[in-house]
């Protein structure tokens, strides 16, 4: 039963805290946090035996792959990039009413964008694609790439997709059984795996 | 001025981490299922609550949840250490197999094929899926209503952590079984804005490793797979 690692990028660099412009295509790599993340992640999937390192084109997916990947060669899959949000690219959330409706319908698209049925068709072909004959392999693409798939895998509705949360650097494991992924572990931050220092005020 | 958009970071309002109890022979390398009591904890069981123990000292929750069972409440007695106290509540037992409690695996789906795959069949003189998650699920609103801690740990089983995972998400019944849950693995679900948000699903202090070595010999995996699902 081959495993697949599929990680969210580690913190990008100026998102600490939360950032106001939604960008996807951001050219910004990682903040020290970022790789640090990225560095407990490779600690944490090191008994994967994987034949395959595979990330989105984003540089921050790069660079987290680049670091979890030990050494072994990274292949850039434009197919596994984050959401494409079109003419929203760059705005702040706070202009963009029309967002909590995208993110909760999957069938409508930000203007020029993707909805979250067509981000998840996208998403699934190119992990497919990305994935060895034999193996395991290491995924690292973006927050809701892997959300609309995991909410898929465990039989949750695209429009609750945000529902599964992906911390920066979180990792989650993936058993292949023949065509079929099965959930194995979601979201483990190997730096704080019980999440204490995720933000969790009350009121 | 349309709805405002639902932020991809919850405001975590409450924190539930729901653990699964540690090791155990329950399920015998043989194929036998047990289910009642009394089963205890393995050595290597014990371990793994040790390190849940050390791992939860730093969660502030004035106390933990349990189910009665000797392997819940023995590792929730570990993971709570000397300063808080347990509290089970036995409306979080496992979901009983009935008349098949000690029966082989084969003998199990033989009597109810369906059993895994229908969250309504239930074993002979046993309960259904849907029947524990009506119980457990009323056990813990019950739970999180008394209680003014902010980070609320219950220690429960197998079962019960799929059936009560499906439900807080509003997940299919049916999927529950695809949830899967490793001895002493912890799962964290956050409230926001009225839903419950999947933190983590079936971490363990093991990590990958236990995984990689496993490799496929995961409780309810070879029953899965004759199922076809």
């Amino acid at each position: 039963m081959p495993l697949v690692a599929l990680l969210r990028h580690g913190e990008e660099d100026g998102t600490a805290g939360g950032r106001a412009p939604i960008e996807s295509r951001s050219r910004r790599g990682l903040s020290a946090a970022g790789r640090a993340q990225a560095e407990a992640a490779r600690d944490f999937v090191a008994s994967l035996d994987a034949a395959r390192v595979a990330c989105s084109d984003r540089p921050r997916a790069i660079e987290t792959a680049t670091i979890v990947a030990a050494g072994r060669p990274v292949d850039v899959v434009p197919g596994l990039n984050s959401m494409d949000l079109g003419e929203w690219e760059g705005r702040p959330a706070s202009e963009l009413p029309e967002l909590g409706r995208v993110l909760g319908d999957p069938a409508l698209r930000p203007p020029g964008g993707e909805s979250l049925a067509e981000l998840l068709t996208r998403f699934a072909a190119a992990l497919e694609g990305a994935l060895p004959a034999e193996g395991d392999a290491i995924v690292v693409a973006h927050r809701m790439t892997n959300a609309v798939l995991l909410a898929n895998l465990l039989g949750l509705p695209a429009e609750d997709a945000h529902l599964v949360q992906q911390d920066p650097g979180g990792v989650t494991i993936l058993a292949r059984e023949g065509p079929r992924l099965r959930v194995q572990m979601l979201n483990v931050s190997p730096l704080d795996p019980l999440r204490t220092r995720a933000v969790t005020s009350r009121g | 001025m349309a709805d405002p958009p639902p932020p991809l970071v919850p405001h975590v309002e409450r924190r539930l981490y729901l653990v699964r109890h540690a090791e155990t022979d329950a399920l015998t390398a043989d194929g036998f299922m047990h289910c009642a009591d009394p089963i205890p904890l393995t050595p290597r069981g014990v371990g793994q609550a040790k390190a849940l123990g050390r791992l939860f000292a730093d969660v502030p929750a004035t106390r933990v949840h349990a189910s009665p069972m000797d392997r819940t409440a023995h590792t929730a007695r570990i993971l709570a250490g000397a300063r808080r106290p347990v509290a089970v509540d036995p409306r979080l037992r496992e979901i009983s197999l009935g008349d098949l409690d000690g029966a082989h695996t084969s003998e199990v789906f033989a009597a109810a094929p369906r059993w895994l795959a229908d969250p309504d069949a239930a074993l002979p003189g046993g309960e259904s899926l849907n029947a524990v998650v009506a119980r457990a699920g009323a056990a813990l609103t019950d739970i999180l209503e008394a209680s003014d801690d902010h980070h609320v740990v219950v220690v429960a089983h197998g079962g019960v952590n799929r059936g009560l995972i499906a439900h807080l998400l509003g997940m299919r019944m049916d999927r529950a079984y695809r949830i899967r849950q490793d001895w002493a693995c912890v799962n964290v679900l956050d409230r926001s804005e009225g839903r419950w948000w999947i933190g983590v699903l079936n971490w363990t202090p093991a990590g990958v490793d236990e995984l990689a070595m496993a490799r496929g010999a995961l409780i309810g995996g070879a029953a899965m797979r004759r199922l076809g699902r």
